[in-house]
């Protein structure tokens, strides 16, 4: 197990509470009718998000999904362009003209949420050739949710990397439906991955709601790619708080499915962990809570005095 | 309902009314079932009324240069398919239709003042543009019909393509000589066409006049009148003529073949008239302009063509009209003519025989005239004087043979239409003599 | 600098002196496609490349259509330049998302983040004998995505300047050539700086009763018919728009202005064509008020293209198409 410093501790606690207060204050937001888009939240999901990044090295990459608030957090984007984009502000990442589907920071190595499922597989695979042709020695990791393992260009993906050894860690977060569709019924294997081999590339499955397995599995797992021995496929089974989107009356699953996974809520196995191993004191604790709620509010602060795109920018940036 | 139904397609030009209009009211089912139910209704009253009718089918083009001039587009004949007006229909109005105010082309200047500056060279038309400049001061002094000669627009030079006589044409249009001569040629060549002894307009029609007018000196009232109307006539028009010669061998054998089958049907014989009276009333339709009437300072062109025919009697000349030419077959014209002559022999006619012609044919080939030009039958823009029926050697299918050939000529009124449109009449009816078979169709 | 020197080759041997010149100016270039390397091409247009470029750069893929597209956009979007090659330009249906919903939206929807400078050769058209999924012209598909650059050059010299200017612009660009002019000779400038504008639209051949506007072989049957045309002293301007998309319609506007009729053909079947387009911005332009006859497309009939010779060739305008097109326009038929 990969020893984990105080710093790399706080750093962690304090995003993952930073993604969390984030989705409550967009749930907030859209019932206002303050942010226009449907939004798609990752509660219960931070840890994969967050925590996998935090994995990373500095150059690093990272291609997100549509369920990508926490990612984009845990990949070090700024909480007030990422607030000022969904409420579709001129100071957002892309000038209020992506939205919560589209966030992207490239120059920083983020290339970008993706409102496709499964459109970022082959999009990491150029990101990866550019570091392996390059030789930065930077890796690519690609996030993606259980139902887009069954869209070709995962399997086409998956193969082009593992014969071209191209330096990426595809991160599967398995929140166990495809939006409505139980994972039990769009699938016939029991772990995803299990689909590494057929690619003769490793794959593992762990807990999603564990930080600490998270860290050391992607650790590895980015050491593994970054050494030019090939793509690692890893599952990681997790559990959204939330419906599918904003409109999902969640008729497909009960109560207590999502009580039993409260129980193993990402934040509260992280403060637990802090408390048992005292890391921190409880006023410590408290202090990172209360920063990443302000942070939080200022954000919203920040997105809701941003101006609004000139109406003239609509003809911008068509072509670079 | 119903008027709200139909009110957004009669404003359809605004785009905005439509788009007020919801989409419900725009495609009301039963509504629509309604207005069709009316449209029935109406249609047990009246015959159907065809949109189509009520708008003139031209080109936007034509439509652009119509509406910079001021011209109803309705008014123009058009030479495209199905009569479409083309820009060039448009053209040969703004060019000739001294109506319209605030456009000069060089063109204009030229018709309006001296024919003797492009005397012997029609390409003196497009002379550079001082001299155009120049004849537009002359036009004005000499208070010709265009109101308000203008410096030139730029634009105008572009329609000089208009004008260029097409080298490809095997006769080409050349301008009649100095005016003065002109009148009088004619003059002298028409006095005398009314009162030749010889009796008959065709050499083959079966009845004869025998009687003879004792002097032909003598000016009847009749004869004023006819004599002023040709002088006003040559006075008012600028001419020009046009010549080309038909081989009529084709329209011989034919005649011979068909004559006695088209005889049993119309019960007059067929002449080498009718062949050219049918040929005549189609070029017409595919060159409308030649087939308007200037009066009142217009242009108004005629959607059918009513040809009067000169036939001289005993004491006068008169021209009697075949009306609707142009939806007549054959043996119809055949029967047409025959019964138009029949009738202008026994005097049993009444004025509306002689009104309303669009076109005028004037035959002297029975006198032996190879060749002559008659003077326009006001208010027509144009008439086609025919010559005699000879033997000639002609070169056909490269081999030298004797042909039976005639001179036909078109004088036409400048300010109606240009040389260009006459040379594709004169063309017109050339190619349909020349092959007589399709006329009977 | 000087464009004097010119050299006589294939059409096809202009898209591969392009890209290798390219390749050779700049490090950031890489080709990528199935069996270009070793088996030189499909259609032996990269034969020689895997030579001088060695495997990292010109780079064999599986069958992987989707991936390929894919690829190349998170490539060029993270600081390559690839160029990818579609064995059929019907193939890149299978490569759409990548395409349409990644590289051509990347620069707009990030809000002018990321450039997207890669190209797409698609081997395009009928008139092989490959049968209906492999003679397709889809460009009119491609046009209608707002980011996306498509052209397509006629001649090799047009072929060399295009694939050069594609390659050196920052946007995703659908390079369509036509399977049928791989063989075509021609005078190209040897000049390794040489390109030609995209998004410029050229008059092939001046006149002034016609505007026909053609691209891709159609363009050399347009030219044949407006050579017999001459003969009877009709003379047809001819407007080959290059980049379809987005399309200079100045010249062509102009043009018709001038000649107050026009043609406008391509072998992409008619119903939704880039014709379709082109005729729609002519009526809603100035040049509305000076047509003098009606608008004729020549397009594809809507079919799938057949295999049988004669059927294939029946699909396709051919030079008659248009010279009856003129003659109808003059009114002469």
């Amino acid at each position: 197990m990969i020893e984990l410093s105080e710093e790399i501790l706080l750093r962690m606690y304090y995003k993952m509470n930073q993604a969390r207060f984030f989705e409550e204050k967009v749930e907030d937001l859209f019932e206002k009718g303050l942010i226009y888009e449907t939004t798609y939240l990752s509660k219960g999901e931070e840890a994969t998000g967050v925590v996998s990044c935090l994995a990373l090295e500095k150059g690093d990459l990272a291609s997100l999904t549509h369920r990508g608030h926490s990612q984009a957090i845990g990949f070090g984007l700024d909480v007030n362009m990422m607030m000022a984009e969904l409420l579709g502000k001129a100071t957002g990442y892309c000038k209020g003209k992506g939205g919560s589907l589209h966030i992207a920071d490239v120059e920083n190595g983020n290339i970008g949420a993706n409102g496709i499922v499964g459109g970022g597989f082959t999009l990491s695979c150029g990101a990866a050739l550019t570091q392996k042709y390059k030789k930065t020695g930077k890796v690519v990791l690609c996030f993606a949710g259980d139902g887009a393992t069954n869209e070709g260009s995962f399997h086409e993906a998956l193969n082009l990397a593992s014969v071209w050894k191209l330096p990426i860690v595809f991160l599967i977060e398995n929140n166990l439906y495809g939006m409505s569709m139980p994972v039990s019924k769009h699938m016939n294997i029991e772990n995803i991955s299990d689909r590494s081999a057929s690619y003769n590339i490793p794959g593992l499955t762990i807990d999603g709601t564990d930080f600490l397995e998270i860290y050391d599995v992607m650790t590895k797992s980015l050491r593994y790619a970054r050494a030019g021995r090939g793509p690692v496929l890893v599952e990681a089974k997790t559990y959204r708080y939330n419906g599918h989107s904003s409109s999902d009356a969640q008729v497909y699953r009960n109560k207590e499915e999502v009580q039993k996974w409260q129980k193993k809520d990402p934040l509260l196995r992280f403060v637990n962990y802090l408390h048992e191993n005292r890391v921190f004191t409880d006023k410590q604790i408290q202090t990172i809570e209360d920063e990443a709620k302000t942070s939080i509010e200022h954000a919203v602060e920040f997105a809701m005095e941003s101006p609004e795109p000139e109406i003239t920018t609509v003809l911008e940036d068509i072509y670079a | 309902m119903e008027k709200e139904v139909i009110s957004p397609i009669e404003k359809s030009s605004s785009s905005e009314i439509i788009a007020e209009k919801s989409a419900k009211e725009l495609l009301p089912d039963s509504s629509q079932e309604k207005a069709q139910e009316e449209i029935q209704d109406e249609i047990e009253l009246k015959p159907e009324p065809d949109p189509r009718l009520e708008k003139a089918r031209a080109t936007p083009a034509a439509r652009r240069v119509a509406r910079e001039h001021q011209i109803n587009i309705q008014t123009i004949p058009g030479s495209g398919p199905n009569g479409r007006i083309q820009i060039e229909d448009v053209k040969r109005m703004v060019v000739f239709s001294p109506g319209h105010s605030g456009y000069s082309s060089p063109e204009t200047a030229v018709i309006g003042t001296a024919l003797e500056e492009i005397i012997g060279n029609p390409e003196n038309v497009f002379s550079d543009p001082i001299k155009e400049e120049i004849k537009e001061e002359k036009s004005e002094k000499r208070e010709t019909k265009i109101k308000k000669p203008v410096a030139m627009k730029p634009a105008a030079r572009n329609n000089k393509s208009e004008m260029m006589p097409n080298p490809k044409l095997d006769f080409v249009p050349f301008v009649e000589g100095e005016v003065e001569p002109l009148r009088e040629e004619i003059i002298v060549k028409s006095v005398p066409l009314s009162s030749l002894e010889k009796t008959s307009f065709e050499k083959t029609a079966p009845e004869k006049n025998e009687q003879q007018s004792e002097n032909k000196t003598i000016l009847t009232e009749k004869r004023k009148d006819i004599a002023e109307r040709m002088v006003r006539s040559n006075l008012e028009t600028a001419v020009i003529t046009l010549t080309t010669e038909i081989d009529m061998t084709e329209v011989k054998d034919l005649r011979k073949k068909i004559s006695k089958k088209i005889e049993s049907q119309a019960h007059f014989r067929c002449t080498y008239t009718d062949f050219l009276l049918m040929a005549t009333a189609r070029a017409l339709m595919k060159q409308p302009i030649i087939n308007s009437s200037f009066e009142n300072d217009e242009i108004i062109p005629h959607a059918y063509a009513n040809l009067g025919f000169a036939v001289d009697t005993d004491d006068e000349m008169i021209i009697p009209v075949i009306k609707n030419a142009q939806d007549m077959s054959f043996v119809e014209m055949v029967k047409r003519r025959g019964e138009t002559l029949k009738s202008v022999k026994n005097k049993y006619y009444t004025p509306e025989n002689l009104e309303g012609s669009t076109f005028t044919i004037s035959n002297l080939g029975m006198y032996g005239i190879l060749e002559f030009s008659a003077i326009i039958n006001q208010p027509n823009g144009a008439i086609l004087s025919v010559g005699e029926v000879v033997q000639r050697v002609r070169v056909h299918q490269g081999e030298a043979v004797i042909r039976s050939v005639m001179k036909i000529s078109l004088n036409l009124d400048r300010r109606v239409a240009d040389g260009m449109a006459g040379a594709k009449f004169l063309q017109d009816v050339k190619a349909d003599m020349e092959n007589p078979s399709l006329l009977l169709f | 600098m000087e464009i004097n020197e010119m050299k006589k080759m294939t059409y096809r041997d202009a898209i591969r002196l392009g890209m290798t010149e390219e390749m050779r100016r700049d490090d950031d270039v890489i080709f990528l496609g199935e069996d270009i390397g070793l088996y030189g091409g499909a259609f032996g247009l990269s034969e020689g490349m895997l030579d001088e470029f060695g495997e990292a750069r010109v780079m064999d893929t599986p069958i992987t259509e989707a991936a390929i597209v894919g690829t190349a956009v998170g490539a060029a979007a993270t600081g390559l330049r690839p160029v990818c090659e579609m064995m059929f330009m019907d193939f890149i249906t299978l490569g759409m998302d990548a395409l349409v919903n990644q590289g051509a939206k990347m620069h707009y929807m990030f809000g002018g983040q990321a450039a997207v400078p890669m190209v797409l050769r698609l081997p395009a058209g009928s008139g092989s004998g490959a049968g209906a999924q492999h003679s397709q012209s889809l460009e009119a598909w491609l046009c209608h995505v707002p980011g996306l650059k498509v052209v397509t050059p006629s001649t090799p010299a047009q072929a060399k300047g295009l694939i050069k200017a594609a390659i050196r612009d920052n946007n995703p660009v659908c390079f369509i050539e036509h399977k049928m002019l791989y063989k075509m000779e021609g005078l190209v400038p040897v000049d390794d700086e040489f390109t030609i504008e995209i998004g410029k639209t050229f008059v092939e051949r001046p006149g002034k009763d016609v505007t026909i506007v053609t691209y891709g072989t159609l363009l050399h049957k347009a030219i044949e018919a407006a050579e017999f045309l001459a003969e009877e002293g009709i003379e047809v301007e001819i407007i080959n728009p290059v980049t379809l998309y987005p399309m200079d319609m100045k010249p062509i506007v102009e043009s018709v202005i001038k000649t107050g009729r026009l043609i406008v053909a391509h072998e992409a079947s008619k119903t939704g064509g880039v014709g379709g387009e082109i005729v729609a911005r002519v009526v809603e332009s100035e040049a509305f008020d000076y047509l003098n006859a009606p608008i004729i497309r020549l397009g594809g009939l809507d079919v799938p293209i057949p295999y049988n010779k004669e059927l294939e060739a029946a699909v396709v305008p051919q030079r008659n198409d248009f010279v009856h097109g003129v003659y109808r326009l003059l009114n002469r038929e």
